[in-house]
């Protein structure tokens, strides 16, 4: 048995060194409570906003870069770098800069900087290619004044400018593709370092042009795609704030003593996609059965447990301008009346269709669409299930109009009540399954239309028209977003998807 | 022996080959990275087009290929569709992490393992042959992500012995380097076990226990190193399965490496980012596969390489 005891000495100390062995990553900065932690599910591939337009990615590029117009936590927007804007005629917008700011690096921020970021987002190769595609170019009228010329009318123009993050011309000509790596802005926050998958530091900037001081001295970001992870690193107080949580971890979260969950009601809206060009659902009211086919209510309680908001109508989002409330009646869950419409329509045993969808992009996406495809079986209607990645999925239905249905989950990335009529309800764009020649019109002259009280009664009859009329859609839910914040911070969700820090401070 | 070593490295040539046609065919069959890049809806056909143009995606598979591969053979791994930065860059972020990863698992592995491999093996039936060959049981069964989740839950979330995800402290390190090293650890276990127990029974080890050697001697001496010859097979085989093995471990624990990189560049269809990933891993599993081989010559002095 002697060597049994000198094989645990050799385990031992092997076990010992593999200890030593282990390097030491970078230290954890700033010790103390100075540091907000928070974990988000996916790394920026690049913090140049023409790059890379991914929400978790510009919740850090937004600490450090600003647009001309910021938008408010509930919907709407207000003047930021902006301070005023006016439409000189339809297709020239003067806006007024705010004087006295500064880039981090000392570059002034004036008329010449608002030029070149222009020029840069209309040439990038980058996502955000086709935002400002309606803008032809710029002229400067004084330092602090700047006209944007527009290619086409656009009264949609002072919601886009909310993501018109304004670059340093010297740097960001000099830095080239490097900016995305060590941005420059005249954010509350300067960029300090990133450790590639590990974490990224940004600093309180203490000659901020603001009224509010940033309120916390330093922000480490890290990422772990794994939902479980990001819930263990709440669960354990490792982080301040947890992006998305999924609804069965809450729990986990609300026993550990050590932190919170916090919701919003997120802008991210459910629908499905009707192919108006082929199949039955050519037929109105082929659509209007799908509609009264869903019971919405039910998937809600039982697969997103209470947490998602329902039965949604129209278009235009609660706290938009143009809300329509109560005028928009969701649509009722009625097999009945759905078996009706199908059998005037010609379809009395229901038909089979196709239905897209993406696995995993979207919380319990699959699984909602199963629960679907069970309900309209129950009317007749047999759902053949064509489950995606999202990479597969969205070239799919992108580039050609595929047949039967496809659920969308979207969410505006401008504050206007127009954001899905541009996307959706004009002719020719790739996911406007919904357009035809009533809606591409309706949507033309409500972007061309500058007074904005006439603008918004077109997009309400627009709504009215699409949600009674036209039926393009099966209008399911808003999405909620979880997450999970710490004890030791005071801090609220807000609707879209950005995280507030200027309201963030230590209990 | 150098000539031998210089033709498997040319050999390798034809493998990376193979393997890069496959991971392009692959992704560029399953979905349009530019669909992806423009999700948003706002941008028009006509963009679109201009984009695949500009990023060569228009031109047939075969020249797309071909323009990697003028460049590969110089050195350069291209551009990434979704970074915008030079391929060689990011992936040289990432290898050092996925090293030291699967580096220390991998000791870990065989630190644990060939004590328990000799020792069930020299104890055969008994109670530590039995926790071994659990042990090992336990080790080759368990799914990865399974076991990664719950030893967050017990050492990270329960006890807060180790940090649960990400690699900002030394011993962030601990809990996916036990993950990950855990199915080697079983495999080599398993096979050290088997074929000791083989050697052990052969004529020469017969003889030597009747000169009246200590048992140490015996199986140190004589059974061990012709014991390891196997053993060796599995360790080469084990560090490539250790890197695929990366992917999932690095991804539950947000650890910054090529498996993590490589999650990220196939949901966004970047192709050239993959390319250069999987380039490298197979570049390093031939590596260890030659490393193997030679390794075989200097354990087992019958086998030379002409």
């Amino acid at each position: 048995m002697k060597h049994t005891s000198s094989l645990l000495r050799v385990t031992g100390s092997a076990l010992i060194a593999l200890a030593l062995l282990a390097p030491l990553g970078p230290s954890q900065a700033a010790p103390g409570g100075a540091a907000a932690r928070v974990v988000l599910a996916s790394e920026p591939r690049s913090l140049d906003p023409t790059i890379d337009t991914i929400k978790t990615s510009l919740v850090i590029t937004h600490t450090i870069l600003e647009a001309l117009v910021l938008n408010k936590p509930d919907g709407g927007f207000q003047p930021h770098l902006a301070e005023s804007w006016q439409a000189v005629d339809p297709l020239r917008w003067r806006v007024k800069l705010r004087r006295g700011v500064q880039f981090h690096n000392g570059e002034p921020f004036n008329a010449d900087a608002v030029a070149y970021t222009v020029d840069a987002f209309l040439k990038t190769r980058g996502e955000a290619r086709g935002w400002f595609s309606f803008v032809s170019g710029t002229q400067k009228v004084d330092p602090f004044t700047i006209d944007f010329v527009l290619s086409e009318a656009n009264s949609n123009f002072p919601a886009t400018l909310a993501f018109l993050y304004v670059f340093p011309p010297r740097y960001h000509a000099q830095a080239a593709a490097e900016f995305g790596t060590r941005p420059v802005g005249t954010g509350p926050y300067r960029f300090v370092e990133w450790t590639r998958g590990n974490q990224m530091r940004v600093a309180a900037n203490p000659t901020y042009w603001g009224a509010k001081r940033p309120a916390i001295g330093e922000i480490q970001f890290r990422w772990a795609p794994d939902a479980s992870a990001r819930t263990a690193l709440a669960a354990t107080g490792e982080v301040d704030i947890a992006q998305n949580i999924p609804p069965a971890q809450i729990e986990r979260i609300e026993r550990s003593g050590v932190a919170r969950i916090e919701t919003a009601r997120s802008l991210r809206r459910a629908f499905i996609r009707m192919n108006l060009g082929n199949g039955p659902t050519t037929d109105v009211r082929v659509r209007r059965a799908m509609n009264h086919a869903v019971d919405v209510d039910t998937i809600i309680r039982v697969l997103f447990r209470g947490r998602a908001y329902g039965r949604v109508a129209g278009f235009i989002y609660p706290g938009f301008e143009g809300y329509q409330g109560d005028k928009l009646q969701p649509y009722k869950y009625d097999p009945d009346l759905a078996k009706r419409l199908l059998a005037e329509a010609g379809y009395p045993n229901g038909f089979e269709i196709t239905f897209w969808h993406t696995i995993g992009r979207y919380a319990l996406d699959k699984e909602s669409v199963e629960a679907i495809q069970g309900q309209l079986e129950r009317v007749g209607v047999r759902a053949r299930l064509q489950g995606m990645e999202a990479g597969a999925y969205f070239s799919r239905i992108s580039s050609e109009r595929v047949p039967g249905m496809n659920f969308a989950a979207s969410a505006p990335l401008f504050m206007t009540p127009m954001y899905h009529p541009l996307i959706e309800f004009r002719n020719k764009l790739p996911y406007a399954y919904g357009a035809n020649d009533v809606t591409t019109q309706f949507v033309k002259e409500a972007i061309a239309e500058t007074n904005p009280a006439k603008r918004l009664r077109r997009l309400q009859n627009l709504e009215r028209y699409i949600f009674e009329k036209h039926v393009p859609w099966i209008w399911l839910w808003d999405y909620q977003d979880i997450y999970a914040a710490s004890n030791r911070i005071n801090w609220k969700a807000r609707s879209d998807e950005f995280l507030s820090f200027e309201d963030v401070s230590f209990r | 022996m150098l000539a031998y070593i210089s033709r498997r490295l040319l050999l390798s040539i034809v493998v990376l080959g193979g393997v890069t046609v496959i991971v392009s065919g692959a992704l560029l069959l399953s979905g349009d990275p530019v669909a992806l890049i423009l999700s948003e809806g706002l941008a028009t056909r006509e963009q679109r087009e201009e984009l695949r143009r500009e990023l060569g995606l228009d031109k047939p598979f075969v020249y797309q290929y071909l323009d990697f591969a003028r460049g590969a053979v110089q050195g350069d791994m291209g551009r990434s569709l979704r970074y915008n930065r030079s391929v060689s860059a990011i992936v040289g972020e990432r290898v050092e992490p996925t090293l030291q990863l699967s580096g220390t698992a991998m000791l870990l592995a065989i630190v644990v393992a060939v004590p328990v491999g000799i020792l069930s093996a020299a104890r055969p039936n008994t109670w530590m042959d039995c926790a071994g060959r659990a042990l090992a049981f336990f080790g080759q069964s368990v799914p990865l992500f399974w076991l990664g989740i719950m030893l967050v839950l017990v050492f990270s979330v329960e006890l807060r012995w180790f940090p649960s995800a990400g690699r900002l402290q030394a011993n962030s390190l601990v809990l996916p380097a036990v993950t990950l090293g855990l199915l080697p650890m079983a495999r080599i276990a398993r096979v050290l076990r088997a074929s000791l127990l083989e050697v052990l029974g052969a004529d020469y080890c017969r003889t030597a226990w009747s000169k009246g050697l200590s048992e140490r001697r015996v199986l140190v001496q004589h059974a061990v190193r012709n014991a390891l010859l196997p053993v060796v097979t599995i360790m080469g085989l084990q560090f490539g399965a250790l890197l695929g093995g990366a992917v999932v471990t690095e991804t539950i624990f947000a650890w910054p490496g090529l498996g993590f990189l490589s999650v990220q560049a196939i949901g966004a269809r970047d192709v050239p980012l993959l390319r250069g990933v999987v380039t490298l891993v197979a570049f390093l599993s031939v590596l260890t596969n030659l490393a193997v081989d030679v390794l075989y010559a200097v354990l087992d002095p019958r086998i030379r390489y002409a």
